[in-house]
């Protein structure tokens, strides 16, 4: 009998091309939306991503990669004394103003590495080398947002709080929530950058020793200094929790996905009913020879989980066509997570199965005398 | 004497109550046995289609007895209705109610495929079935290409496929021209008509009287009279039917013309 719900099914090529393109649609925008929403929360982590340190820490009250909550300076030395701790190095992150050579202002966000190693440098330089931020004045751009600087090639310079800032190389770096330029440049160069304050320390990178787990030695960091230390995924999270309770992103995409979820179901639902209506005497036939509620509620529930699974492969693959034409380095932000792809599915197919109570609900109560009515 | 198919005695069917009250049934009493053909005819509205609804228990009778092979219908759940119409009873309709998307075998598979049978086996019982009505050569057509007779057949063998041992069928020919209809009615007599099987046949198209065993007649949800004859397959405009006063509830080797 099932096969013959299948057949049902796609024999009314019209309810079943509406049906499958409603359901295609409402995965799409699921989808394309929800990546939307993970590409942004994810960008605010960015800044994270782009230094790979191992432990990050800072102020207990620094609520995001965005904030400022600067530390004494001698914290980086009662961090390097925590049992545990292998090697710590200081780092800034700020978002700050740099005038280009036109006059305009554009504000980018600087990172000050450690002036003895570089930590934290780009991973991939496009052009240059890490060693030349060695030089005076010397920053290295993110190609990422660099339009916003005007382009600049090496040698080119602009000003950052009326202090040069000569470009020596251009690497890859992610884009932020912010879509600011990234600028790295030397630790103590990243102090004459910023405004004279009297605390300047914004986070310590640090790595455990050999073979202790990183957890102790967090525990150890936040026990002996009274600062709060993340593991980096641990850091991703606190910014990105702090965007998600503190902005509007969760609730207008949620209102939006929301609003696909109704009309989804609206849309689905009224066809698979119009099916239902349209078939009503054949099933009124098939009740009459013989064919239990269950059966019909199983024939229907099957043809609603195949329009639902196809219609999801079609709308899933319609947006991994518009994340990947969208790209990594895209201005668009667009995450696709297989947990997003697993939510969407669920989605679709309570959709689905809500689509499909009016028509069960209208087949169990149907009199199979209906069949008799000419 | 011939196996009693089914009886209905004193069968009541009410819609709606009170000022809106409508008798649709009214005290009916009829048997058929097997090896007939017993048609039931009546005006529009008399309640024909009422009387088979309930005969075969897709409908519930508001009161009086209905039996089938011995079973109380009105006794059973609709769990257990829809059990016995699946072992006992195979339908024909008006419409033909062939699933469009399906092929005329696929069609007559229908019931099979309700017994559970193999999609194949069903198919291949199907085509046979489908041969028996002389129609092994439309086996892989879509209803939508076949005539309005031909799908009738289909409708036929499919209604016959589960070898049933009541057919009911809601005016068969209503959609068909006289030739055709005669046609069919040849059919049902010929191949579907057997000792152990009963065929009743609700109409009001006269042409196919003559293909009766046995005629009741209906008006205002009563049997009038059930007159047998001897079926000739003759077109029966002229047929007289006896008006008979209730109860009518004779076995056809029972009734004579004209009794009451």
């Amino acid at each position: 009998m099932m096969k013959i719900a299948i057949k049902m099914l796609m024999g009314d090529r019209a309810k079943y091309i509406t049906l499958v393109s409603s359901i295609a649609f409402v995965s799409l925008l699921f989808i394309q939306q929800g990546g939307i929403f993970c590409g942004l929360i994810g960008r605010t982590a960015r800044p994270v991503e782009a230094v790979d340190a191992p432990i990050w820490v800072c102020d207990p009250l620094m609520r995001s990669v965005d904030d400022a909550e600067p530390m004494q300076d001698t914290d980086l030395y009662r961090v390097r004394s925590v049992p545990g701790v292998k090697w710590a190095v200081p780092l800034i992150i700020r978002v700050v103003t740099a005038r280009l050579a036109n006059g305009q202002y554009q504000s980018v966000r600087l990172y000050g590495l450690d002036d003895a190693t570089l930590y934290g440098r780009p991973a991939h330089m496009l052009v240059g080398d890490t060693r030349d931020l060695l030089e005076n004045d010397a920053v290295i751009i993110g190609q990422a947002e660099s339009d916003k600087l005007g382009s600049p090639k090496i040698g080119d310079s602009f000003e950052i709080n009326d202090t040069e800032a000569r470009v020596v190389g251009i690497a890859e770096a992610p884009r932020d929530f912010l879509s600011n330029p990234f600028v790295f440049t030397t630790y103590s160069r990243a102090l004459s950058y910023l405004p004279p304050d009297r605390k300047t320390l914004l986070y310590i990178l640090a790595a455990p020793k050999d073979g202790v787990p990183v957890q102790t030695v967090i525990a150890n960091i936040e026990k002996t200094t009274g600062l709060a230390a993340y593991t980096e995924d641990g850091y991703r999270w606190h910014t990105m929790g702090y965007y998600l309770k503190n902005t509007g992103i969760p609730v207008s995409i949620g209102v939006s996905l929301a609003m696909v979820f109704v009309i989804g179901t609206g849309i689905a639902g009224q066809t698979f009913y119009a099916f239902a209506l349209q078939n009503e005497r054949f099933f009124g036939a098939l009740k009459a020879m013989g064919v239990s509620g269950t059966t019909l509620t199983h024939m229907i529930l099957l043809q609603s989980l195949l329009v639902g699974l196809i219609g999801f492969g079609i709308g899933g693959g319609l947006a991994s066509i518009f994340g990947f034409s969208a790209g990594p380095q895209s201005k668009i932000a667009f995450a696709a997570p297989w947990e997003l792809a697993v939510i969407a599915l669920c989605a679709v197919l309570i959709i689905c199965l809500l689509a499909s109570l009016a028509s069960i609900r209208r087949v169990l109560k149907l009199e199979p005398a209906v069949v008799f009515h000419g | 004497m011939a196996e009693l198919a089914a009886s209905l005695r004193n069968v009541h069917k009410n819609y709606g109550e009170a000022s809106t009250l409508v008798r649709a049934l009214d005290g009916v009493n009829l048997e058929v046995v097997c090896g007939e053909l017993l048609l039931l005819v009546g005006p529009s509205g008399c309640g024909k289609t009422t009387l088979l609804s309930v005969l075969c228990g897709i409908l519930d009778a508001t009161s009086g007895d209905v039996e089938v092979f011995g079973q109380r219908m009105d006794r059973m759940s609709q769990e257990q209705k829809t059990a016995f119409r699946r072992e006992n009873i195979g339908f024909i309709f008006q419409q033909y109610n062939l699933l469009p998307s399906l092929t005329a075998a696929e069609n007559v598979a229908v019931p099979l495929l309700i017994h559970d049978v193999p999609w194949e086996d069903a198919v291949t019982q199907a085509r046979a079935a489908l041969a028996q009505v002389g129609l092994s050569e439309r086996t892989e057509f879509l209803p939508t290409k076949l005539s309005g007779g031909q799908q009738q057949r289909v409708a036929i063998a499919r209604a016959m496929v589960t070898r049933p041992r009541l057919i009911v069928c809601d005016e068969p020919t209503a959609a068909l021209d006289g030739h055709t209809g005669q046609m069919i009615l040849q059919v049902f007599r010929e191949q579907v008509l057997s000792p152990e099987r009963a065929i009743v046949i609700v109409t009001h198209d006269s042409r196919i009287f003559g293909f009766g065993d046995r005629i009741a007649d209906m008006r205002d949800g009563r049997i009038l009279g059930v007159h047998a004859q001897q079926a000739t397959g003759a077109s029966q405009d002229a047929v007289e039917l006896q008006a008979l006063q209730q109860p009518a509830t004779q076995a056809p080797t029972q009734i004579q013309e004209g009794s009451a």
